[in-house]
């Protein structure tokens, strides 16, 4: 037991609860008629702190601070260089999809990328396929980021893994269900400055016990110089560099989890400070913690597991006191994505599934109660499968980033910018892409051409989407009424279903 | 999809009839080109600078600027603090303020006519 690392770490839980609990009476408040839209979407009230930090928190999971430096460690320089393309997600990500994400999202009363998949696409297929999708990917995806925090933890502080592991539900639990999505984002922003602030602190401290760069330079070129190079151990040809482009700037985007954010912002000066600042905020934390996984080599040259490394080096060279501090860092990029992607989860099950096709007469003020109580199901459903996570969950794991992101990007994008695209070219092209992306990644490695699979899978999705959009019926006008028309138009819309019924 | 091939009933637009465009969305789609062409540019930059200065080279023929090879310090420190300063640059001077509620957008509009 190490008192010095747990008391931080306590103390950081304290707060979190704090929050919550704030969030909770907040959204009591809240009028009827309102209550979901809090819960999920924080009233829409966004500023451009929270804005930004819950979109970098909710993106950088644990890969950034423990898959990622282990790789560097593992492999070289070449990861941090593929790595930085995440750099400009807040930019990317809120520009892509748009203040006309933001403004629909207020028109139509969207609350999810599914609602908005629905009022386009007025098809059950695609619903239902992108809610199951979801469900069933994102709640795989938990699973590995519950077990590295815990593993983490349990390397920290030296407190059974099993009991950490509960603990971390529980805290995870709490705050998500009775905080809802303001409580989330703002943890994100406490979360966000400790890893920025870890990021220099620790690279500071860790370059200032090795004398600088060079001797760790030394140390690296003795030992594994061919970390340095480019291709390297990972194989980073050009086109494989580019490609990783694709999969962590551009499509990232429309991660569900993600794109949910991409419409809770207050006004457009939020969201323009966010996609100023963000990306220099992303250059800290993502080269602060990846180039560290090169140095931890000066320290712990010969580890097994990679992701150790860095923990270990935290450890052994920092104080204690301010290593627990530290740590919460990574434990903050764990639970930062999983709270958002459990809330996106329970939406999609109750909102999109429940509400839409077994009850559609609920009261809003009950949804509310539904939800929270799914929330804590999925907590404990992700607890159980992290205590003793299945084997066929590894697959559904490697498919959650790349598969949703080939699955949502065409069908959300072009939907919102393109009049043509209909239900047959989402359809087809969620489909397909996906069954490529699988196919590519399990049985014909060659058919990825050299990149990575997310490249040739989104030219096919791509090819799919235009052929069913050209080949089926356009939209219904009402359909670009609403995505493209003014508020009145819309309202008229209105009138002439109430007229006809 | 349900309702093709029913035949509208004689009170509603037709199928064809033009409609008023938000203009908000017009803005916002710009703003997107703005963002892919940026993609764009980060990508190639960053892939060219890694590959053309550092590709295929043994570790022992790079050369160490600041304490990083040649080649990563040119395509990843120094290109994510350029580019973080070009997307600065991009949104404040290309990006438009304008309000996001569902009726506001015609209200400014006919405000400013």
């Amino acid at each position: 037991m190490r008192w010095g690392i747990i008391i931080p770490i306590l103390l950081y839980v304290a707060i979190l609860m704090v929050i919550a609990w704030w969030s909770y009476r907040r959204r009591r408040e809240a009028a009827e008629g309102t209550k979901t839209e809090h819960y999920y979407m924080g009233g829409r009230s966004l500023g451009w702190l929270l804005l930004m930090f819950t979109l970098l928190a909710s993106g950088a999971s644990a890969g950034t601070f423990i898959g990622g430096p282990g790789l560097v460690y593992g492999e070289g320089y070449g990861w941090v260089l593929v790595s930085i393309f995440q750099v400009p997600t807040a930019f990317i990500a809120l520009a892509v999809l748009g203040k006309k994400f933001a403004i629909l999202g207020r028109k139509l009363n969207a609350l999810s990328i599914v609602d908005m998949l629905r009022f386009r696409y007025e098809s059950p297929f695609v619903v239902i396929l992108s809610s199951v999708g979801i469900v069933l990917f994102l709640t795989a995806y938990m699973v590995p980021q519950f077990v590295g925090g815990t593993r983490l933890l349990e390397a920290a502080t030296g407190v059974d893994y099993t009991l950490l592991l509960v603990c971390l539900a529980v805290v995870i639990g709490i705050y998500t269900t009775f905080g809802g999505f303001l409580a989330d984002a703002i943890s994100d922003v406490f979360q966000g400055i400790i890893m920025l602030v870890g990021a220099v602190l620790v690279w500071v401290a860790l370059l200032a016990a090795a004398g600088g760069m060079g001797p760790v330079n030394d140390h690296v070129m003795s030992t594994a110089p061919e970390l340095f190079e480019l291709p390297g151990p990972g194989g980073f040809t050009p086109q494989m560099i580019a490609s990783y482009s694709l999969q962590l700037g551009l499509m990232f985007a429309v991660l569900p989890h993600l794109a949910v954010r991409a419409m809770s912002y207050r006004d457009s000066k939020a969201v323009h400070t966010a996609m100023k600042v963000g990306p220099l905020v992303m250059t800290v934390i993502t080269l602060g913690f990846l180039t560290m996984g090169m140095m931890a080599r000066y320290y712990q040259p010969d580890m097994e597991v990679g992701d150790l490394a860095l923990p270990t080096t935290i450890i052994e060279v920092l104080p204690e006191g301010m290593a627990g501090i530290l740590f919460a860092a990574p434990l903050a990029a764990v639970m930062s994505t999983v709270d958002a992607m459990i809330l996106v989860v329970s939406g999609t099950i109750i909102r999109d599934l429940y509400t839409n096709y077994v009850n559609p007469r609920i009261s809003d003020g009950r949804t509310s109660v539904v939800t929270s109580a799914a929330t804590l199901g999925l907590t404990a459903l992700v607890l159980y499968l992290a205590l003793d996570p299945p084997p066929y969950l590894e697959l559904l794991v490697i498919y959650a980033i790349g598969g949703l992101e080939v699955a949502f990007f065409f069908p959300l994008v072009l939907g919102l910018y393109w009049k043509r695209a209909n239900a047959l070219g989402a359809g087809l092209s969620m489909v397909g892409g996906m069954a490529w992306y699988v196919l590519v990644n399990n049985w014909a490695p060659a058919l990825a051409l050299g990149m990575f699979p997310i490249a040739t899978s989104s030219v096919v999705a791509l090819v799919l989407f235009l052929l069913g959009s050209y080949l089926g019926p356009p939209p219904r006008r009402a359909v670009l009424v609403k995505f493209w028309g003014t508020q009145a138009e819309i309202d008229r819309l209105g009138e002439t279903v109430h007229r006809t019924r | 999809m349900t309702d093709t091939g029913t035949r509208p009933p004689f009170d509603e637009p037709a199928e064809d009839e033009p409609f008023e465009e938000d203009p908000r969305y017009r803005v916002a789609e710009r703003e997107m080109y703005i963002a892919v062409g940026y993609w764009v540019a980060f990508t190639v930059v960053v892939t060219a600078t890694a590959w053309l200065i550092g590709g295929g080279k043994k570790a022992e023929e790079l050369t160490f600027v600041l304490g990083f090879p040649d080649w990563f310090f040119w395509s990843v420190p120094v290109a994510c603090l350029v580019f973080s300063g070009i997307a600065y640059v991009l949104v404040h001077r290309y990006f438009t303020d304008m309000p996001l509620s569902a009726d506001e957008g015609a209200e400014a509009d006919r405000a400013g006519r």
